[in-house]
């Protein structure tokens, strides 16, 4: 059966997890506001990609279902449009998420326009950032993408997404991931929607022998629904990831965000961390899982969260599942609040309320970034600073 | 010169009384030793003087150079020069002591090439990276706390238990930190001590005895210090120094 009827069977198919939403209620609904490109640039910058000035190997600019930039700066990347992919390139298509996933997968592989083909060259260490980033002025935005990143190379792409102010979206994307042997991907992906928009990412990495991948992924904003539950198939001995989420529910917010590690080849590591933010009304469930089979695996999960108002709720949810007798997984979590006494003691040291709030929540999100090179870094920093900021109430 | 004033305080917390009396008084130079037995107030009356937001002053008045600060929140006293080193410091996960020394200096105009040069004088140069008080040792606390007073450089410094839970070499440390407070920004120190070991490294100009929540003693006399150490507070009640 092909892609497209078996994407047809499951359009009304429901994710396992996260609120239902009525996809085609969305699709082919016509985008009315003009967005002045002041606008979009502005916008992107708060969601880490630079359109005007990009220090980027490689940069992609989707606005709603338009490709608008597309542009390689290194020999070491091929980036074209997914609807442009060669022959051979088709078998890394719908490999790793079949397109009767469920519903959202299904929209994309049936009405999906855009999103993007990387391929990073053999042996090419790539030190700017792939630039990505996904602008919708409203509708639904549906798009895939596919990354190979060949044997012993290495790359960081760096993807923001957004929404005008108001305007209201549905934005879904398929991504598949494949590492070559000893090769490493450090993947950002930092999202702004607003609060009457419903996002469903589905993700699937694969890696094999030796290689690394490194995923940070950041909501800053209110967005009405978001749900989404990356799988990562570390399937090389040897292979190895990190993976941080960093989520602020705001408002009405309803996420069910969270990340899978198959540890599978020998002697795989897995680090799976997720911090929430919960204020107001919203609703998240954080679920990290790690399974392991293969021999001498170690996987770590970490979930914490801040709930910041009263009528928020966070649920957490780790879970580890093992079928090797010689693997270690280990899982922590937590739910709390700020102390009083911690707000009290920087505002002892000249910090005002929402000063030393906003210290507090920075050093509750902070995760490792190492792995990132010091321009990406300063940047993550300062969406990480703007996201302490929005999470005060 | 009155640098600063506590004019007939009482303090509550948690709408209990805590201070029921207390009168001190800084002048330019002042380097004033407050001791008294546990749960005397002392550490109470210096939360109360930097406008810790639990601590209500229901009488009397604070003057910061003849300035009523009695109202104002604690980042504003901290802004006009009061600064304090608190006894004890909660744990701050995911915040650097780097992070916070930066802003402190940052806040005064400073250059935050500083921070090395403060940690450094303090032996904490290791710990600038690691979440404040995670892991910590006791010396380690009270060094931290004294470099936000160097990153400060505030014009009165108010210290809780500078000397409390560490070793020697650690108070002579902080009580160098101390002096070149001194000697450059601050014109008077008010520090709380429970052995008087900070004592013997600085040269304190007047004493304060406090005790059930009252200042009894206010004396010139550096010996009453030692008297207190050495035959105990009893020796207040019974008439000794000069008491109020």
């Amino acid at each position: 059966m092909d892609v497209k009827e078996r994407a047809k069977r499951a359009l009304s198919k429901p994710a396992p997890f996260g609120p239902d939403i009525d996809v085609l209620h969305y699709i082919g609904e016509e985008v009315r506001q003009e967005t002045p490109s002041s606008s979009v640039e502005e916008l992107a910058s708060r969601v880490g990609v630079e359109l005007r000035s990009p220090k980027a190997s490689a940069l992609y600019y989707q606005r709603d279902e338009r490709i608008e930039i597309l542009k390689t700066l290194t020999s070491c990347v091929d980036i074209k449009p997914i609807e442009s992919v060669d022959k051979d390139e088709l078998e890394y298509l719908w490999r790793l998420v079949p397109p009767d996933t469920d519903k959202y997968v299904a929209s994309v592989a049936l009405y999906g326009k855009g999103g993007y083909f990387i391929r990073v060259r053999k042996g090419c260490r790539v030190e700017l950032p792939i630039q990505t980033c996904f602008f919708m002025s409203g509708g639904a935005q549906l798009v895939h993408n596919v990354v190979v990143v060949e044997d012993g190379a290495e790359a960081i792409i760096v993807t923001g997404c957004t929404i005008m102010p108001e305007s209201i979206g549905f934005h879904s994307s398929v991504t598949e991931i494949y590492l070559g042997r000893g090769s490493k991907l450090i993947d950002v992906t930092i999202h702004s929607w607003n609060r009457v928009t419903h996002v469903r990412p589905r993700t699937a990495a694969v890696l094999s022998e030796g290689a690394t991948y490194v995923s940070y992924y950041v909501n800053m904003s209110r967005t009405r629904t978001i749900q989404t539950l990356p799988r990562i198939e570390l399937r090389g001995d040897g292979s190895q990831c990190y993976s941080a989420s960093i989520i602020l529910g705001a408002e009405d917010s309803e996420y069910d965000i969270g990340s899978l590690a198959r540890l599978l080849g020998r002697e795989t590591r897995a680090e799976l961390v997720s911090k929430v933010i919960a204020r107001d009304r919203s609703r998240v469930v954080s679920r990290l899982k790690i399974e392991a089979s293969g021999s001498r695996s170690k996987g770590f999960t970490e979930c914490s969260a801040l709930i910041l108002s009263p009528s928020a709720r966070v649920e957490t949810i780790p879970e580890l599942d093992s079928a090797s007798d010689d693997s270690e997984l280990h899982h922590e979590a937590s739910i709390g609040r700020i102390r009083d006494e911690e707000i009290e003691y920087l505002m002892l040291k000249g910090f005002d309320y929402r000063e030393a709030v906003s210290i507090l929540i920075r050093g509750f999100v902070e995760v490792n970034l190492d792995f990132l090179p010091e321009s990406v870094r300063k940047s993550m920093e300062s969406v990480l600073k703007v996201l302490a900021e929005r999470s005060i109430v | 010169m009155e640098v600063l004033v506590a004019r007939d305080l009482a303090v509550e917390c948690n709408g209990k009384s805590i201070v029921t009396y207390a009168r001190l008084s800084l002048s330019k130079g002042d380097i004033a030793i407050l001791i008294g037995p546990n749960g005397s107030g002392k550490s109470s009356l210096l939360n109360a003087l930097a406008g810790h937001p639990r601590y209500k002053v229901v009488r009397g008045r604070v003057l910061l150079y003849g300035r009523d600060i009695t109202g104002l929140p604690p980042y504003e006293r901290f802004r006009l020069g009061l600064g304090i080193a608190v006894q004890n410091p909660p744990r701050l996960k995911g915040v650097k002591l780097r992070t916070i020394l930066e802003a402190i200096v940052r806040r005064r105009g400073g250059e935050v090439s500083e921070v090395q040069r403060i940690a450094k004088a303090l032996s904490i140069e290791h710990l600038l990276d690691r979440d404040f008080g995670v892991g910590f040792s006791g010396g380690e606390m009270k060094r931290a706390e004294i470099a936000m007073l160097l990153a400060q450089r505030p014009r009165v410094a108010l210290v809780d238990e500078p000397d409390s839970g560490v070793d020697v070499d650690s108070v002579m440390i902080i009580a160098s930190a101390l002096d070149e407070l001194m000697k450059s920004a601050t014109d008077a120190l008010l520090i709380v001590t429970h052995s008087g070991m900070i004592a013997k490294h600085i040269r304190a100009t007047k004493v304060y005895v406090m005790m059930n929540g009252r200042v009894v003693l206010e004396s010139p006399k550096f010996e009453v210090l030692s008297e207190v150490l050495s035959k105990g507070f009893k020796w207040i009640m019974e008439g000794g120094g000069s008491g109020r």
